[in-house]
Order: structure tokens, then C-alpha cells, then sequence
């Protein structure tokens, strides 16, 4: 800890000569971090993004008149030093190491519970937004009467490890928020998947990553299975099989929090092959594979990727299953692990990410005579989401 | 540009370092050459680290340096004509005056005008160019200085400049009297023994800031951006004591940092700070916080006013006056006056109303109730207004939420550590820390000591987000 006070010596004392040697390491030791920690930042190759922290660098700002005198340019040069800096998530950790020490149960919105778990705060609820959104869905659904439509809005791992979280923190009670949305969307024909239901007797601590905001697999199976039961799909669960694609996976909640040791597994569930066989086309990305995985993915940071590689505008998922049925699917990165289990059931699957398409649903909807919808959510996104209303209202 | 930041510590300070101690001149040339040159880096680099932040008020500083260069030399150069030199004098005082009453008071002055005729002027509502409020104090100490025949006119720009520009004390204080340091201007030394404290003494205030003032700092806006109605007593509370760390931390840190940095440079400069947070009156508190403030308006506005040789009535006159002015100096806005006004009446009941009590009383209460007095003054100062304050205040007495909220608690818990160990370090309980009978090993420790606060606060710079700067306002 810092000492409070620091009187200096009285004059005459400091002259002596065993001391000198002391003064004289504290000048060299301070001159030499400034110069080495400014050489080091200097001639270090700047990085593009962060692996721990999963996001971009700050860059080397330009230099222009303009930039100049609106002070943005020094403003940018500061964010770039700290973004750059030498080492910079071993200091990361050790900030927040110390602030763990001293009592701190949270960092930057995240917090660890008894068991090893880094949690994210729940979303507050906004009614009027919410009201918007399902006002949206509902009038969505009557105008496209002939659609199933269903919906799976998965709770978050501090609902599920509620009596894990810090004393004392308070905040809003997420199962209450899932009755009053369900209870907001009533009226029209809408399957509503109960995760919490089809999460019954599992263990909480599989159901999500310790070190990121995603469930897991085993989690999005479950939900899966819900949705068998709400669309009488006839899925076989011996048809399908769980393989471990990576055991060193440190997701968002790890480096937001600035805990480096936590590793989760990241397991796929596919199919048996003889369930027929996708091509999947990402279309504004002109990008065609046959594959919904993107194993490239496990090479980086954050592994979740390997779901879809990612969340895209739209993503079309044309299949060999015998069926007339074609599936669209509104969604957030919680669908990503989810969409493999589904195509044995739909020959076509359009994935729509709201908040990254920015095309036209009316022509989704005259492009393919769709049977089937699902909205996919989880809790936290769906409560602040703005994405969704504006585009289901655009479809007229 | 900022202490607390990585462009100052790891790419300004090295080469500013490096550029005032590179030796260019051969063994034997005189004095005067290698101070000319140091006082020139110092200058050069005063204007890059102000331009920095400021690129355009930059001119400003330069044109109000260079004005009142000139007309001070010009009281000297014709003494005998006493009007020249008065009229030259009010001329400048006026100037200085204005430049700080325009940038930074215009808007205030526009707004209440409006309110009070029910107009509709527009402000100007120019960006405050930092630092205004503490370089133009120093100027008007060495305009006040010369013409009084206190302090000889510095002949040499260079000088004079690199004594307003001077970047360790430019953006934050202290606010340096003109001839506490006009000798140093010509002649000082750095030992490496003068080097080192000024090192300890940095890193001391670099702590400060980042380690603890940024930390509950944190909790406090916090708990102040949250709704004010929402907020239970304890809360409210607990929200203004972390500020009451917060403000101490971060503006001694700065002041560590000036005296420190200072130090380096061969300057020795005033403490600003003297336990404040031990005072047992609010005159003992005024007398150890922001020291170089409270001195100058001792000497420049309280004195000249008559002080108090000229009756009780001049002299409850001249304190409020001082004390409306001090509160305005902080920032312009009602609320800021409202707390030198505060501090004012309290003064001045403290001398004629109180004094007898207070003597009786015991030290601890004494203490107590100065605290209690300074805590309440913070509510005033932190708030964006007046009527934020007020409301923050009634939450404190449970107007808000009641005694508690739903986070007082988890508040508490988290912070509660951290809290205690800065309050004991501002009440003073290290300020003798036992030292070890051989001086050499106390040093050894003091040092590693050090060490460890300037790697946390590396840490904390790369890592952390909230790194604010309070004194924008002032």
C-alpha cells in the first residue's frame, strides 16, 4: 500500500554518501521505466485487434491540420498508446487482480460468482421498447397467418445461477421479465419454448460458459428439444451427437473482466449423416460452404465464432431433407450453435440477424414461401434490442 | 495533456527530460548560457504539453504573456511618471481581468442577464481554455508584485514566460507568487538527490490520482448519475464521502505531481496541501487545503481591501467578498458560489459567534463538526447545479428513497475496503509511518515502496477507462 506521508530527509542527513547510492538507483530506475516503456511503445509493431480482449486497436491516428486544432488527434494518440501498449493484458490482470483483493466483486459490468462464473448484469426492462417490439411480432405474425411461428428467448446465466451472485446485488428479476413478455405477446398463435421448463433437473453449470455471455451447446439442445415438442418435428435425440471442437476457449466475459486462467470447452452437435447434407450461403458476403462451421475459428480468440463464424446479415442454408417446410429464423449469436440442430427438418433455413441486415424483408418473404417462423433471443439482447420492430414492421 | 496519461509519462516527460539535461555547452561557459538554454527547452516544451490539450488557447496564453511582459517593463522604465504608471497598471489588471471574466464568466454573466431582464442574448459560450483561472492568477501576482515594488520586472521574456508557462504547476496548481521563484528563474540546481524525492513525490501524487482518487471516484458518479429519488440516505452518504477522498486524492495528487516534477527540474514550489481532512476548524481547513489559493487571495483581495484593520463591519464585508469570489473562481455557476458564500458565513460565524464554544469544545468533536461542514460543502461543489444539490442534499436526509436502496449494500461491500484504507491515509494515520532506525534501509523500503505504486499505476492507466479531470471549471 502507499505510504501517506513522505517527509523528505532533512538536508543535512542526505548527503552521506551510503545513501547516494540509493538516491541515485531511484533516479536511474524512474528514467529508465520512462525511456524503456516509451522505446518499447514506440518500436513494438502495433496490433490490429486484441485476442484476450476480443476488439479492434486503437490505431496510429493521422496527423492533418484539421485534427489538429480539434484536439482529436492528441485524443486518439492516448487511446492508441494505452490500446498498444507493451504487455498490455498482463496489466490488465494485474489491475484487476489487486481490485479483486481489495473487495471489488465487479469489473467493468461483470461479476464472478462462488463457483468460478463470470456473469453479466440482466438488461433492465423498458416497457415502452419492449412494448414496440412485441406489438411488432405480433402484427408480423397476423398479417403472415399461414406461418408456425415459435419463439425460444433464453435467460441468461444470472437468472439460472441467481443464488451464485455477489450479496446484495439487486437487480431485476429476469424470470418475471420472460412471464411478462410471454404474457405481452399473447393473442396470436405464437409457440412459446420455455427454456427454463426444458432446463429443469440439468445442472445450471452446464447450461453456459463460465467465461462468456453464451450457453453452451447442451443448453441450446434442450431448447432444441422444446421446440420439437411445440412443432411436433419428431426429433430423435440419439440421432444427434455432441463433439468437443476446443477446451481453451476464454470468451468476451474473461477479458472484460481481466481473468486469463478460466478456460470452457466448446462442443458441437451435429446431425448423423444420414440426415442429409446443407450448403450454406452467405449472401451479401458472396461467400458459398458446406459447412455451418468455421473451424478457422478455433485458431483465434473467441471460439464461439466456430458457430456460423460469426453473426452475419443473412445467411441462406439450402438442404437435401425431404420436406417442404422452409424455416425463417430472426436471431442473435444465441441461435449460432442452435441452427445445425434444425436441418434435418427444413429444406431451406434464412437466418436474419436484425441488427446487421439491412435489405428487404418484404423481398425475403416473396423470395421463398416460407412455412415455419422462430425468433431466437436471449434475454438480455431481446430487452434492449431496437433491430427487430423497425424490420418486421417494414415488411408490408 | 494530462500527468495521468501515457503520452505524458512514457513519450513527453523522456524527452523533455532528455533535451533540459543534454549537455551543449563546454566545461567553463557561464551560468547564464546553460540556464537560458534550460529555461528554453522548459518553455518550448510548457507550450507543446498547454498546445496539447489546447491547440488554439495556446495563442492566447502566448498574447496574454507577451502584453503584460511589455507593460510591466514599462512601470520600470518611467517611475517617476506615478499616472503613466497607474493608468498602465489598471490597464493590465482590467486586461487580465477581462480575458478571464470573458472566457470563462460570459456565459454565466449572458444567462443571468436574460433571466433577470427577460431577455434573450446570445452567449459566446466559448470552450474554457484550461488552466485560464490558475495562469492568469499568476500573472496578476506578478503585475500586482512589480507595481507595488515588491518584485523587480523580469527583463527577460524567456524567463517570464517560462515562469507562466511552466507545465509541471500550468493546468492544476499550485498557483505560484512571482517572487517565490523569480530567483530560481535565474539560478537553480538539480542533484540527483534533489531528483529522486522530486521522483518520490511524483509517484506519490501519480498514486494518488490514479490508484485512489479514479477508483472512488468511480463509485461516486455512480451513485450520482443514478436517479436522485431513488437514492436512500445511507447511499447518498456514502456517494458524497467517496467524493470527499475523491476530490482530495486527485487535486493534492496533482499538486504532489507539480512539487515532484518540479523538483526534477531543479524548482522547489509551495505544498498545497497539508492534511486538510485533520482541520478542527473550517479556518485550520482552509489553511491546509489549496494553500497557494487561499494565500493569494490573502494577499491580493483580502488585504488591499483593509483586512481586517478597519472594523467589524469592513471586515465581515471584505471576507464575504473573498469568499463569493473564491467560490465563483471554482467554476461559474450559482452552486459554486452558493459554497464560498457557505464557507464565508461559516468563517465569520466561527470568529464572532462560535470561537468561545469552539475553544471548549473537545479536539475530536471539534473535528467532527468541521468535517461534517466540509462534507456538506462538497455536495454543493460536485453538483452540476444548484437544484442537483439541493436534491442530492435532501437525499441525504432522506428524501430520496428513504434510509436505505436496493444498492446500498452491494456498495458498501464492494467499496467498503478500499474506502476505509483511503479514509485512514486522509485522516492522516501514515503521515508518520514508523521509520526504521537505519535511514539507509528506510530509504531501501520507501523505495520499493514506490516502485510498486508506479507499476499499479501503469496498470491502472492501460487498463481503466475512468480517468476524468476535475478542474475543467475552474
Amino acid at each position: 500500500m502507499k505510504k501517506e506521508a513522505f517527509t523528505p530527509a532533512s538536508p543535512t542527513s542526505g548527503g552521506r554518501k551510503n545513501n547516494s547510492v540509493i538516491y541515485l538507483c531511484i533516479t536511474l530506475g524512474f528514467l529508465l521505466c520512462l525511456f524503456l516503456a516509451g522505446a518499447a511503445m514506440l518500436l513494438t509493431p502495433d496490433k490490429a485487434q486484441s485476442e484476450t480482449e476480443n476488439r479492434v486497436l486503437a490505431q496510429k491516428p493521422k496527423l492533418s491540420w484539421s485534427t489538429l486544432t480539434d484536439g482529436s488527434f492528441m485524443r486518439d494518440y492516448e487511446t492508441y498508446l494505452t490500446d498498444q501498449f507493451p504487455h498490455r493484458d498482463a496489466w490488465v490482470s494485474l489491475r484487476a487482480g489487486i481490485s479483486t483483493l481489495t473487495g471489488a466483486r465487479e469489473q467493468n459490468g461483470v461479476f464472478r460468482t462462488k463457483s468460478g462464473f463470470l456473469l453479466e448484469k440482466q438488461t433492465p426492462f423498458d416497457s415502452s421498447l419492449l412494448s414496440e417490439l412485441t406489438g411488432a411480432i405480433k402484427s408480423f405474425l397476423k398479417k403472415n397467418k399461414t406461418l408456425s411461428s415459435a419463439m425460444i428467448l433464453a435467460p441468461n446465466a444470472s437468472l439460472l445461477l441467481e443464488e451464485e451472485m455477489p450479496y446484495g446485488l439487486r437487480q431485476d428479476d429476469q424470470q418475471k421479465q420472460l412471464k411478462d413478455i410471454h404474457a405481452m405477446l399473447k393473442g396470436v398463435d405464437l409457440k412459446w419454448v420455455s427454456c427454463l421448463k426444458q432446463f429443469e433437473g440439468a445442472d445450471a453449470h452446464t447450461l453456459y460458459y463460465r467465461t462468456d455471455h453464451h450457453w453452451t451447446t447442451h443448453a441450446a439442445f434442450s431448447a432444441f428439444l422444446g421446440l420439437n415438442k411445440a412443432w411436433k418435428l419428431g426429433v430423435k435425440a440419439e440421432n444427434y451427437t455432441f463433439y468437443p471442437v476446443a477446451t481453451d476457449f476464454s470468451g468476451t466475459l474473461s477479458a472484460t473482466y481481466g481473468e486469463r486462467r478460466l478456460r470452457d470447452t466448446v462442443e458441437v452437435c451435429i446431425p448423423k449423416q444420414s440426415c442429409g447434407t446443407y450448403t450454406v450461403f452467405y449472401e451479401a458476403q458472396g461467400k458459398k460452404t458446406a459447412t455451418l462451421f468455421s473451424s478457422e475459428k478455433l485458431e483465434g480468440k473467441n471460439k464461439y465464432e466456430v458457430f456460423l463464424g460469426g453473426n452475419f446479415d443473412k445467411v441462406i442454408i439450402s438442404t437435401t431433407a425431404d420436406t417442404e417446410n422452409a424455416l425463417l429464423l430472426f436471431k442473435d449469436s444465441y441461435a449460432n450453435c442452435l441452427i445445425p440442430m434444425l436441418t434435418p427438418y427444413f429444406s431451406k433455413i434464412v437466418v436474419i440477424d436484425p441488427r446487421y441486415f439491412n435489405d428487404s424483408l418484404s423481398a425475403v418473404l416473396e423470395e421463398t414461401t416460407f412455412t415455419h417462423v422462430l425468433f431466437v433471443y436471449n434475454a438480455n439482447t431481446f430487452l434492449e434490442d431496437r433491430s427487430l420492430a423497425p424490420l418486421l414492421k417494414s415488411a408490408n | 495533456m494530462l500527468f495521468s496519461s501515457a503520452t505524458f509519462l512514457f513519450v513527453f516527460l523522456p524527452v523533455v527530460l532528455f533535451c533540459y539535461f543534454l549537455p551543449v555547452f563546454k566545461k567553463g561557459t557561464p551560468e547564464s548560457y546553460e540556464m537560458t538554454k534550460k529555461n528554453l527547452v522548459l518553455c518550448l516544451a510548457s507550450l507543446v504539453f498547454y498546445a496539447w490539450g489546447e491547440p488554439v488557447y495556446v495563442v492566447l496564453m502566448l498574447v496574454s504573456i507577451y502584453f503584460n511582459f511589455n507593460i510591466t517593463l514599462d512601470f520600470q522604465r518611467f517611475p517617476e511618471q506615478k499616472r503613466r504608471k497607474k493608468t498602465l497598471f489598471v490597464l493590465a489588471v482590467l486586461f487580465n481581468l477581462f480575458v478571464l471574466g470573458f472566457f470563462k464568466y460570459e456565459p454565466f454573466l449572458v444567462e443571468n442577464i436574460n433571466r433577470l431582464f427577460s431577455l434573450h442574448l446570445k452567449a459566446a459560450a466559448l470552450p474554457l481554455p484550461v488552466g485560464i483561472s490558475f495562469y492568469t492568477f499568476q500573472i496578476l501576482s506578478y503585475v500586482i508584485d512589480v507595481y507595488n515594488g515588491e518584485s523587480d520586472a523580469q527583463p527577460s521574456l524567456l524567463r517570464f514566460a517560462t515562469y507562466i508557462t511552466m507545465f509541471p504547476q500550468l493546468i492544476a496548481g499550485p498557483i505560484v507568487q512571482y517572487g517565490d521563484i523569480a530567483r530560481q528563474l535565474e539560478h537553480r540546481t538539480v542533484t540527483v538527490q534533489k531528483f529522486s524525492r522530486g521522483v518520490l513525490i511524483f509517484v506519490r501524487g501519480l498514486g494518488k490520482k490514479m490508484i485512489f482518487a479514479n477508483a472512488i471516484g468511480a463509485v461516486f458518479s455512480q451513485i450520482q448519475g443514478g436517479d436522485v429519488h431513488a437514492l436512500g440516505a445511507v447511499t447518498a452518504w456514502f456517494g458524497i464521502l467517496c467524493y470527499t477522498l475523491q476530490i482530495y486524492f486527485d487535486f493534492s495528487g496533482y499538486s504532489d505531481m507539480a512539487i515532484g516534477l518540479g523538483r526534477m527540474f531543479g524548482f522547489e514550489l509551495m505544498q498545497n496541501f497539508n492534511f486538510p481532512y485533520t482541520a478542527e476548524s473550517i479556518k485550520d481547513f482552509w489553511s491546509r487545503w489549496h494553500i497557494s489559493l487561499s494565500g493569494w487571495f490573502k494577499k491580493y483581495v483580502y488585504i488591499p481591501l483593509g483586512g481586517n484593520r478597519k472594523g467589524t463591519a469592513r471586515t465581515v464585508r471584505n471576507i464575504l467578498i473573498v469568499w463569493t469570489l473564491t467560490g465563483l473562481w471554482h467554476g461559474a455557476a450559482w452552486n459554486f458560489v452558493a459554497w464560498g458564500a457557505y464557507y464565508g458565513l461559516l468563517l465569520l460565524f466561527e470568529k464572532y459567534v462560535f470561537a468561545a464554544v469552539l475553544e471548549k469544545m473537545p479536539k475530536a468533536l471539534r473535528h467532527v463538526l468541521t468535517m461534517l461542514i466540509v462534507v456538506i460543502g462538497w455536495v454543493f461543489f460536485s453538483a452540476e447545479s444548484f437544484s442537483s444539490a439541493a436534491a442530492y442534499l435532501g437525499a441525504m436526509f432522506g428524501g430520496g428513497a428513504g434510509f436505505t436502496d436496493a444498492n446500498t449494500a452491494f456498495l458498501l461491500l464492494s467499496n467498503g475496503f478500499p474506502f476505509a484504507v483511503m479514509t485512514a491515509c486522509a485522516l492522516g494515520a501514515f503521515r508518520n509511518p514508523p521509520k526504521f532506525k537505519n535511514e539507509r534501509t528506510h530509504l531501501i523500503v520507501q523505495a520499493v515502496g514506490y516502485a510498486a505504486v508506479f507499476a499499479l499505476c501503469v496498470a491502472c492507466l492501460v487498463s481503466d477507462s475512468y480517468n476524468p479531470f476535475l478542474y475543467f471549471r475552474f
